[in-house]
């Protein structure tokens, strides 16, 4: 309970207090990302995780406080409440498996693979040492997967800190939460709908595979991919945006990869403004490199290496597209939220509606086509790829297919 | 560029929402419904009680041992093959702080300088309880125990007192162990040491005198039963999947005794008392019930006195032991 009174108290707090500063956001999501971020970046220059928890608390505190940062930027011109409708039908709906999503998260021990292979043993790691690179980073004992951005695990680090135990119980609630708010998210920038159809998603709430019942980053990844997707449908704020793709890059590997692709499109989107956003995302980039060079590499594959050998791997490079495309059509882990998100491409082009669609087909066609080109050349099997690889991918890239199926129904004006 | 603005829902976007949102309930309401149900279940339970009930023991099994051990000791995580990682990346995750390393079977262990000396041993084709080994032997016991290196176990005729007349537990540069099968009651006896064991109805072994006696070392059996069995002995070489199979003898040959070269030239005193013997023109006697082992160069001549067999073995570059036996000996 503990972990759960603190996990909801301490990143809204964080996200208010930096949506003060740059302007309205998912506050859940703002504070996940600023607390990894500082911490990753301060760790990473050597700074005790402790002190500085305490100084971004403090710094928080200090920023509602502050008269000046009370005074609000404007709220994205994008509805709240889209429909005619009241929203209390979709809320209503979302709040089934919301409750379903929280009941199970507090009751049920983690079970997943990467969750604990992984994600929390980093975090515990980093409770226990109390720094970033620590003796667990340097083989004082098992560490796969040893040089993986940081950012989920110090978020469950701060919890597990506060909990004062070093136990995943704590933490639980954080993976759920996240989900959550990217529901929320969708639900709030899109249509209310959204908001029931992502949390009713089985990949999103079932899969043992980076479902909101692991401790896997994928919806992590997802959902900041989401914000920074919206962020350059506003073309509004690229501090904004400079944040959400810097905590993209330090949360998973191929957040690296992705990240950079967005920080292209943005440079498109936001023209001279994008040096606002190198800001953050340089911090970030240049933290995960120095972190990557600072500790022995355990098990990690060098797909920078891997990734030239995509031409003698072509026969492969074609089945990963097939699994790839197969998992757009596969109803057990989406329902038909993929071939509706097809369907929508198809409809805004029929309408002549450039734009969305491709802003959508910048980020997710050559995404896709890096994964499938990656898992050409590693050594993981077709059905692997199939059945948990690919389900993964696809949800960092849910924020650009909800917002295609939801544009499907919008009129430019 | 200007934000995209949307418009007011109609009523045909509501139809597909609901579609939408139907055919995803449709796969995960089941699930989800099953997934609270089981959360109900566990809902009253202590939190590692829960830990316990869904790793089926697993995480129980590392408790206890962790309670065991002194605290931040490191421990050996040593697997009985690669099907194990998984189990062994787990016990690492629920185990942490406490340092781990891995290993892959009792024999990498062995040969690693520094390894912790707390062994926990991981075998998942068996179970998944996580077992704290007392020593490398037990270990290596354990990880063994019903993975057979001998894949066709022929029998011997009917028997009721015999000899085999080499048995090890062994671990060096080769990892030596005794596969045995025995169709029924008998009285085991390991020599010199004279240790016996009474086995009870069929026995099968893979690593036979540390199953039966808890030690280590090379010797020789005796096995009496109270009537006839069949048996199979086979000297197994661990470390390369090498078999070799081992005489069973009611009687052994007369003396003198030819046998043809190899590495080691073996010479056993099945008796009661000394065994004065001749080897290629030398004296020398043998304690009663020994197993003598002895450089060997090519073929030897015994001669003398007393219950003897004498035999030779040498280890291929593949890690196969091949034994030349005395004449009347297969």
């Amino acid at each position: 309970m503990n972990g759960l009174l603190f996990t909801i108290l301490w990143f809204p707090l964080l996200g208010l207090a930096v949506s003060r500063l740059t302007g309205r956001a998912p506050i859940f999501l703002l504070g996940v990302g600023t607390c990894g971020f500082v911490l990753f970046v301060a760790g990473v220059l050597g700074a005790p995780l402790v002190p500085v928890l305490i100084v971004l608390g403090l710094a928080a505190i200090a920023v509602l406080l502050s008269r000046k940062a009370l005074e609000r930027r404007g709220l994205p011109r994008w509805s709240l409440l889209p429909g005619e409708a009241s929203p209390a039908a979709p809320l209503f709906l979302a709040l089934i498996p919301a409750a379903a999503l929280l009941f199970i998260s507090a009751v049920t021990p983690l079970s997943d693979y990467d969750g604990r292979a992984f994600w929390l043993l980093k975090a515990k790691a980093l409770a226990h040492e109390g720094v970033v690179g620590g003796p667990f980073f340097h083989g004082a004992t098992i560490s796969p997967r040893n040089a993986y951005p940081l950012l989920l695990p110090l978020d469950g680090a701060t919890i597990m800190l506060a909990a004062g135990e070093l136990d995943e119980q704590h933490v639980r609630w954080l993976y759920s939460l996240i989900a959550l708010s990217f529901a929320l998210l969708l639900g709030r920038r899109l249509q209310w709908w959204c908001a029931p159809l992502f949390l009713l998603l089985p990949q999103v709430v079932l899969m043992h595979q980076g479902s909101a019942l692991t401790a896997y980053s994928d919806l992590a990844v997802g959902a900041f991919t989401a914000c920074a997707f919206f962020e350059l449908l506003d073309g509004e704020s690229p501090l904004r945006f400079g944040l959400w793709i810097a905590f993209i890059a330090m949360t998973k590997s191929e957040g690296l990869p992705l990240s950079a692709l967005l920080f292209a499109i943005g440079a498109i989107v936001f023209r001279r403004r994008i040096v606002v956003a190198l800001a953050p995302y340089a911090i970030a980039v240049g933290t995960v490199l120095a972190w990557r060079r600072s500790v022995p590499l355990s098990d990690e594959m060098d797909f920078a290496s891997l990734i030239r050998t995509v031409p003698q791997h072509l026969p492969q490079l074609r089945a990963c597209i097939a699994a790839i495309a197969g998992e757009f059509a596969d109803l057990q882990d989406w329902g038909v939220l993929w071939l509706a998100f097809v369907a929508a491409m198809l409809v805004l082009l029929a309408r002549r509606e450039w734009r969305l669609p491709a802003l959508a087909a910048a980020v997710i066609v050559p995404m896709l086509a890096l994964y499938a080109a990656v898992y050409a050349v590693s050594p993981y099997d077709l059905p692997t790829l199939s059945g948990d690889l690919a389900p993964r991918i696809l949800t960092h890239l849910l924020g650009p297919a909800f917002a295609v199926i939801s544009g499907a129904f919008a009129r430019s004006r | 560029m200007r934000p995209i603005e949307w418009s007011r829902s109609s009523r045909a976007e509501c139809v597909v929402a609901a579609l939408l949102i139907a055919a995803a309930a449709w796969f995960s309401v089941p699930w989800l419904a099953r997934y609270v149900r089981d959360a109900a279940r566990l809902a009253s339970m202590p939190y590692d009680a829960r830990r316990d009930r869904v790793s089926g023991g697993f995480t129980a099994s590392l408790r206890k041992i962790d309670r065991e051990l002194p605290v931040g000791e490191p421990v050996a995580l040593v697997l009985s093959g690669a099907r194990d990682i998984d189990l062994m990346v787990f016990a690492n995750y629920y185990l942490y702080p406490r340092p781990a390393h891995e290993f892959f079977g009792a024999g990498h262990w062995r040969v690693t300088p520094n390894a912790p000396k707390h062994i926990l041993l991981i075998d998942s084709a068996r179970t998944h309880e996580v077992r704290l080994a007392k020593d490398f032997y037990e270990a290596r016991f354990e990880l063994a125990r019903g993975r057979w290196i001998t894949s066709e176990r022929a029998l011997s005729p009917p028997m009721q007192d015999f000899i085999v007349p080499l048995a090890a537990t062994l671990e060096g540069s080769v990892s030596y162990a005794t596969e045995a099968v025995l169709s029924g009651d008998a009285t085991v006896t390991f020599e010199p040491s004279g240790v016996t064991k009474d086995v009870h109805g069929a026995f099968e072994s893979t690593d036979t005198i540390y199953e039966l006696f808890r030690t280590t070392g090379a010797g020789w059996l005796h096995i009496t039963a109270p009537s006839t069995v069949r048996a199979g002995f086979w000297l197994t070489n661990r470390a390369n999947e090498k078999s070799a199979p081992l005489p069973l003898l009611a009687t052994l040959p007369p003396l003198p005794q030819r046998v043809s070269g190899g590495d080691s030239l073996w010479l056993l005193n099945a008796g009661d008392g000394e065994a004065h013997v001749i080897v290629d023109g030398t004296a020398r006697t043998i304690a009663p019930h020994a197993l003598d082992r002895i450089a060997a160069t090519g073929a030897h001549e015994i001669s003398g006195t007393g219950r003897v067999l004498a035999f030779t073995s040498s280890k291929d570059a593949q890690g196969q032991t091949h034994f030349g036996w005395p004449e009347g000996v297969r």
